[in-house]
């Protein structure tokens, strides 16, 4: 295993923020508009922040047991061999599939959005090889990689922003919770799934070069995400209004559609295309490892590097096969991905943690 | 690494040499400048007509422009399908060229189309990957076809010279609102705001015939007239420019436009002062007086004195002060205009009226949701205006011509 | 298979050429003998068909007469020396010297107080002798003495110190290096007058045996980076080194990578200021040539000049090279990417005038893009090649014939002109000529997967791209440094170049041993009084 691999708390930050955000601003808006309406903003904003603070402690509190160790590899410790290696063996499954839904989106939306004559594959294929040159240079070069783009994702991100303050208008946000508090909650349930997305630290924590910090780092991350998708949803509405935000598919291209300034800088769907592949392709990569090293450490494999390319095969033909069209795939993310991402971002992790408090409560043996 | 390299460029090439799927060059695109939307009775039954111009490249751009050749600088082309999609198909049987539809300017509803409902058209435009939000929206007088047979007079192109007209010259009036697919779109689905799109129409030029200059542009030009009021997804009917101004005050939408008043003067006479628009805001706010709705509107605006004819001594503090009260006045009665048109001769709510009740008190709406269009032209409505004359441009008093 | 093959190979090309074998049957090794007969004959026997080597015998004047041989190259000594100074001295003015004295050391007697020269080695093996023979030394024989004196009386052609023709400058020096290690040597040694600047010689090739030698300022180097120079340095086992770029393919740490992660430059203040900066220089005699390592890609995009002009002007002028670095890049892709893909990108009037140009011509942008790069990068290299008033003639057959030609014959748009024109120009603007390959090559792979899927292709070859520049290091440094990893101190010589009273650290990755650079609190003040200026003024 490469643990000699260190990337720093900033490093990590930025990873997790552009692994969650970057799928997240293209579908959270229309989503929890959909259920949240005009509040779609506070249920993103502030309900899947809480709930992300409240997985952050979690995580952190379960990870610093074993900050050397990731999941696969604490849990047989914490609850015996069986149950621990099914764990295990649940979050590779887990980190496998939530890649190829991502690969399917991905390569979803570029067909919907840019080059409908072109087939999926084509697409998927690319992401995932490209992806898998990352994998296979390991976890200091997503991290450099990522590192790169970060401030590229946010100018292009604020650039949009910006350009269409002309077309805000506040007076979509009201009435405030017309319906109460509950609509709002409901619609914070797939944010706040996809604020989950920072259990990757689980396997991520080995690679920290100061894990005492992870809890500051995932606080952060989850801050940060809070503050660009509610920024995207906040945007969207009180451009397009709720009702056709509701509607749309893609909400952020309709925006970067809309810009126009001085009718020379219109159509700026590029932007989008290219925040677009960028960051999903460090996201698929972020997966995709957690995925490999997961393997890697179930199987007991010392190098990884073999399992990059069998994984990478079998999350390019799950993404293939998982949706018959493109509605599944939303209504998927709507509905059944809430009670599943909760089940491996919450649920599990609490279990291991209640469990090591009983057992480690006077400290850990070394 | 190698191999991995190599295993990359095999896969890749496998990828790349059957690819160009949407590879289209330039020069075989027909860019659709313009679409006409109207609806015709064919074989008794009813169907969509769809209107596209069409830039020709040859025509205008590069130093090969050619403008005094004898073809157009766009190209007219027309088709009936059974639905929008279909007919926009069916101009592929036509057209030497791809149409691509994403440097589309403006959509223009036939009126005997928007009179029958905006639906299917609003679904269209909607679901169409290369419409924009950003579309300038319009409704003709007659066919939309009729109308985009015009040819242009300063530009190239038909569609350049309506957007321009559109954006650059009208806000100078305030007798138009310039509304893109996104503001109708958001009217037509919020509750309790209806939509309004401005009105395209031919005319006759006013110019001289008979003479050289008049002969070469004998044909018809275009003007925009006034607004079209929709009520739910129908059109309801027509607003005439003045009463424009009225609702752009109301709405604060008003960028400029001129104000004629007429003042008596200390000698008796009549003077009659025009005033131009620097800025105008308006605020609609709902109240409840005595258990019952209300809304209550303010405008406030500020002018210049740009032409006076007659002798009121503009210069003169006290004379501006009578000023502001009628000028007042004059926004007062301008802005009744147009409510009365929209409120009582329609019943459309092109204000949005409902939306700040609904923003305002949200349970209260709840209840009257379903009977607003009932309640609403009935709604009793106060306009209170603040207008100011600022400056009297370059000279105080006109000059006395002795 | 493969494996027989490999074995084949191994023995036809693995025995490295050992030099003693050239020379003629391993006895090289053979100690000086007493005898001047034998050794004369012995060089003979090995210059054998050298015509350029010169054998004088002479009776030196000592204790009356001693038969001395001395043997040099012609034309890499200087005669003039060798005759005023070895020959007439020993001819002549030491008959005078007491030449009864008792000789128990004659070599070291002879060395020390007969040959009247500054640098005098003395050999006892006949290999040396040999070495220092073809390095230009003299080599003087005496009878009776079974030691070898060598004179450096190193003399021959060579060039002045010209200004450099890769890296021109308006503002700074105009010394760039020779051909001779000497004055390169100098050339730094005058910039930094340091006994920390250490310069330590090998000789590499079996056959050249060129002098190569690895400079740095001792304190401020990572000490681990010299000794990784050095290792590789040494592994290096070949018959020649004619030039600094055999070195530097074979010491490089990404050798399948289209990007340079060793710096070549003709610049002497560059080498200075990347010494300061804690790199390592390698000097190879015989070339102009001085690599620098490590190098990152920023380092690439920076020229000398940006620390001579003041930092406003500098910083723009970066701000101009990331400009130009990315329209060298992604001109032609983007084009081609945008009107063939998403052509809803542009505005309609531009959309149009590029309709319009195009109306006729025959090839698809692709195509048109392939044919003007192509022909671009056939004009450059006949430029370099021909003889500069040769040169001339094919820029104006390359700008007229083919650009104006080819556009009105309809072959090409104006487009496409512009594009290529831009792109062209902007890949001579960026100061490393060597960088500016790797984007020149680049830039037909990116055209292709423009080509083949628009602006996701384009955006899919730059990912690749950047993932494989995050995996490059130069000698431990990552390549991309301080971008990512960021190191915030560092970008301070990044995008701008602050002003130098601000530069108080080395970059991290090089200089971390001593980062301290100066002293804070250099900013240029007003002084409290102004001096000579009268009061009330």
């Amino acid at each position: 295993m490469k643990k000699d691999e260190k990337v720093s708390s900033t490093q990590m930050i930025f990873l997790l923020v552009t692994t969650i955000t970057v799928t997240g601003f293209l579908f959270v808006p229309s989503i929890t508009a959909q259920y949240a309406s005009r509040d779609g903003w506070i249920s993103v904003g502030l309900a899947a922040t809480l709930f992300g603070i409240l997985v952050a402690l979690v995580y952190t509190r379960l990870g610093l047991y074993f900050p050397e160790k990731s999941v696969v590899e604490y849990a047989p410790e914490i609850i015996g061999k069986f149950g621990g290696r099914l764990i295990g063996l649940l979050y590779i499954f887990f980190f496998i599939h939530i890649n190829a839904i991502i690969v399917r989106e991905f390569g979803d939306f570029l067909v919907t959005a840019f080059l409908p004559e072109t087939p999926l594959p084509v697409f998927n294929t690319v992401v995932v090889l490209l992806a898998a040159f990352v994998v296979s240079n390991g976890m200091e070069v997503l991290c450099r990689m990522n590192q790169f783009l970060f401030p590229l994702f946010v100018a292009a991100f604020v650039f949009i922003v910006f350009l269409l303050t002309e077309d805000v208008n506040f007076g979509n946000f009201l009435p405030l919770m017309e319906n109460g508090i509950k609509p709002v909650i409901r619609g914070s349930l797939v944010p706040g799934a996809w604020r989950g997305e920072i259990v990757l630290i689980l396997m991520f924590l080995p690679f920290m070069n100061q894990p005492r910090e992870a809890g500051k780092t995932l606080v952060g991350a989850v801050l940060l995400i809070g503050f660009f998708l509610t920024l995207t949803t906040a945007t969207s509405i009180a451009v397009f209004g709720p009702l056709l935000t509701q509607n749309m598919v893609f909400p952020i291209l309709e925006l970067a559609r809309y810009v126009s300034l001085g009718r020379f800088l219109e159509r700026l769907e590029a932007v989008v295309i290219i925040v677009w592949v960028a960051g999903v392709t460090v996201k698929v990569a972020a997966f995709y490892l957690a995925a490999v090293l997961g393997t890697a450490q179930w199987l007991n494999i010392k190098d990884y590097r073999p399992l990059v390319y069998p994984v990478g095969l079998i999350i390019l033909v799950y993404s293939m096969a998982l949706f018959e069209n493109s509605r599944e795939l939303v209504d998927f993310l709507a509905t059944v991905f809430v009670p599943y991402a909760y089940l491996f971002e919450l649920g599990i992790p609490m279990g291991l943690l209640a469990v090591a408090l009983v057992r480690y409560r006077g400290g850990r043996k070394q | 690494m190698k191999k991995e390299i190599i295993a990359v460029i095999l896969v890749l090439s496998v990828l790349l040499f059957p690819g160009c799927w949407s590879r289209r060059e330039v020069e075989d695109l027909a860019i659709v400048t313009a679409i006409g939307i109207d609806r015709m009775v064919l074989g008794g039954q009813e169907k969509p007509k769809l209107t596209v111009l069409v830039a020709r490249p040859s025509q205008l751009g590069g130093q090969q422009a050619n403008t005094s050749a004898e073809t157009n600088a766009d190209w007219l082309v027309s088709e009936v399908g059974d639905t929008l999609y279909d007919a926009e198909r069916k101009l592929y049987r036509r057209s030497p060229r791809i149409l691509r539809i994403y440097h589309n300017e403006m959509v223009i509803i036939g009126e005997d189309s928007a009179r029958n409902g905006v639906q299917d058209v609003f679904d269209f435009l909607q679901r169409h990957k290369d419409i924009r939000l950003r579309t300038w929206m319009f409704v003709s007088r007659g066919d939309a076809s009729e109308t985009m047979k015009v040819m242009p007079e300063l530009e190239n192109m038909l569609s350049q010279e309506i957007s321009e007209i559109l954006v650059k010259s009208m806000p100078g009036t305030s007798e138009t609102l310039a509304v893109d697919l996104r503001r109708f779109s958001e009217a037509l689905v919020t509750p309790g705001w209806d939509a309004v799109l401005p009105v395209i129409r031919t005319i006759e030029p006013r110019e001289p015939k008979g003479t050289k200059r008049g002969e070469k542009e004998a044909g018809q030009t275009i003007m925009l007239d006034g607004l079209a009021l929709f009520h739910n997804n129908r059109l309801a009917g027509l607003m005439p420019p003045e009463e424009v101004t009225g609702f752009l005050y109301i709405i604060g939408k008003t960028q400029s436009g001129t104000v004629v008043l007429e003042h008596k003067t200390e000698s008796g006479s009549i003077s009659r002062i025009t005033v131009l628009m620097s800025r105008a805001s308006g605020e609609i706010k709902p109240v409840f007086r005595e258990g019952s709705l209300e809304m209550e509107i303010k405008i406030d605006a500020e002018a210049d004195v740009v032409e006076v004819q007659g002798d009121a001594a503009v210069g003169s503090p006290d004379v501006i002060r009578d000023l502001n009260r009628e000028f007042s006045q004059k926004v007062k009665s301008i802005a009744e205009k147009s409510l009365d048109t929209a409120q009582k001769k329609y019943k459309t709510d092109i204000f949005g009226f409902g939306k700040t009740v609904h923003q305002k008190y949200p349970d209260y709406w709840r209840e009257i949701e379903q009977e607003w269009s009932e309640i609403y032209p009935e709604v009793p409505v106060t306009v209170k205006v603040d207008a100011k004359i600022r400056r009297t441009s370059v000279i105080a008093d006109p000059f006395q011509i002795r | 298979m493969l494996k027989k093959w490999k074995n084949i190979i191994k023995k036809v090309f693995a025995k490295p050429r050992n030099e003693s074998q050239a020379i003629g049957g391993g006895e090289s090794k053979e100690p000086v003998a007493v005898s001047l007969e034998s050794n004369i004959k012995h060089l003979k026997a090995v210059f054998d068909r050298c015509t350029d080597v010169i054998f004088r015998e002479f009776e030196a004047a000592i204790g009356g007469g001693v038969k001395t041989a001395m043997i040099y190259i012609d034309g890499l000594v200087n005669k003039e020396m060798l005759t005023d100074d070895l020959v007439k001295a020993l001819m002549y003015d030491v008959s005078g010297i007491n030449s009864s004295a008792p000789v128990s050391d004659p070599a070291g007697y002879l060395s020390r107080s007969i040959i009247a020269f500054t640098e005098v080695k003395v050999h006892d093996n006949m290999m040396d002798v040999v070495h220092s023979l073809l390095s230009g030394e003299t080599v003087l024989f005496v009878d009776g003495v079974s030691k070898a004196f060598t004179l450096s009386t190193q003399d021959w052609v060579q060039r002045a110190v010209t200004e450099p023709a890769t890296e021109n400058v308006v503002r700074g020096p105009r010394e760039g290096f020779t051909e001779n290690l000497q004055t390169n040597y100098t050339l730094i040694r005058r910039r930094i007058k340091s006994s920390r600047l250490k310069f330590e010689t090998m000789k590499i090739g079996a056959v050249t045996k060129t002098a190569v030698s690895v400079g740095y300022i001792e304190g401020i180097v990572n000490n681990k980076i010299v000794d990784e120079v050095k290792s590789r340095l040494q592994r290096i086992d070949t018959d020649g080194i004619l030039e600094s770029g055999y070195i530097e393919e074979y010491i490089e740490d990404a050798p399948m990578t289209v990007f340079p992660t060793v710096q070549a430059t003709e610049r002497p203040d560059k080498v200075a200021g990347g010494l300061l900066e804690g790199q390592v220089a390698i000097l190879v005699d015989t070339t102009p040539f001085v690599l620098l390592v490590p190098v990152t890609f920023p380092q690439l995009l920076q020229a000398s000049e940006d620390y001579y002009l003041r930092w406003p002007f500098a910083s723009f002028i970066r701000f101009i090279r990331f400009v130009t670095l990315n329209i060298a890049l992604l001109a032609p892709p983007l084009y081609i990417a945008i009107t063939t893909y998403h052509q809803e990108m542009l505005p309609t009037p531009l959309l149009i005038s590029i309709a319009a140009a195009r109306e006729g011509v025959p090839f698809p942008a692709f195509v048109e893009a392939l044919l003007m790069e192509t022909t671009f990068e056939v004009l450059r290299e006949a430029g370099v090649r021909l003889p500069k008033a040769v040169g001339q003639a094919v820029s104006i057959v390359g700008a007229l014939v083919i650009g104006d030609a080819a556009v009105s014959a309809g072959l090409v748009s104006p487009a496409m002109v512009i594009v290529v024109a831009l792109t062209a120009i902007s890949s001579f603007s960026l100061p490393s000529y060597f960088g500016a390959f790797s984007l020149r090559i680049l830039r037909f792979p990116l055209m292709a997967l423009a080509a083949a899927l628009g602006l996701f292709g384009v955006m899919a070859g730059l990912l690749a791209l950047l993932i494989h520049l995050c995996s490059l290091r130069s000698f431990g440094v990552p390549y991309i440094a301080p971008l990512a990893p960021t190191s915030w101190r560092d970008l301070k010589d990044m995008f701008f170049r602050m002003p130098w009273w601000s530069m108080f650290t080395r970059p991290r990755m090089t200089g971390h041993k001593e980062p301290a650079r100066q002293d804070y609190m250099q900013k240029p003040r007003p002084p409290r009084r102004r001096p000579g200026g009268k009061s009330g003024q």
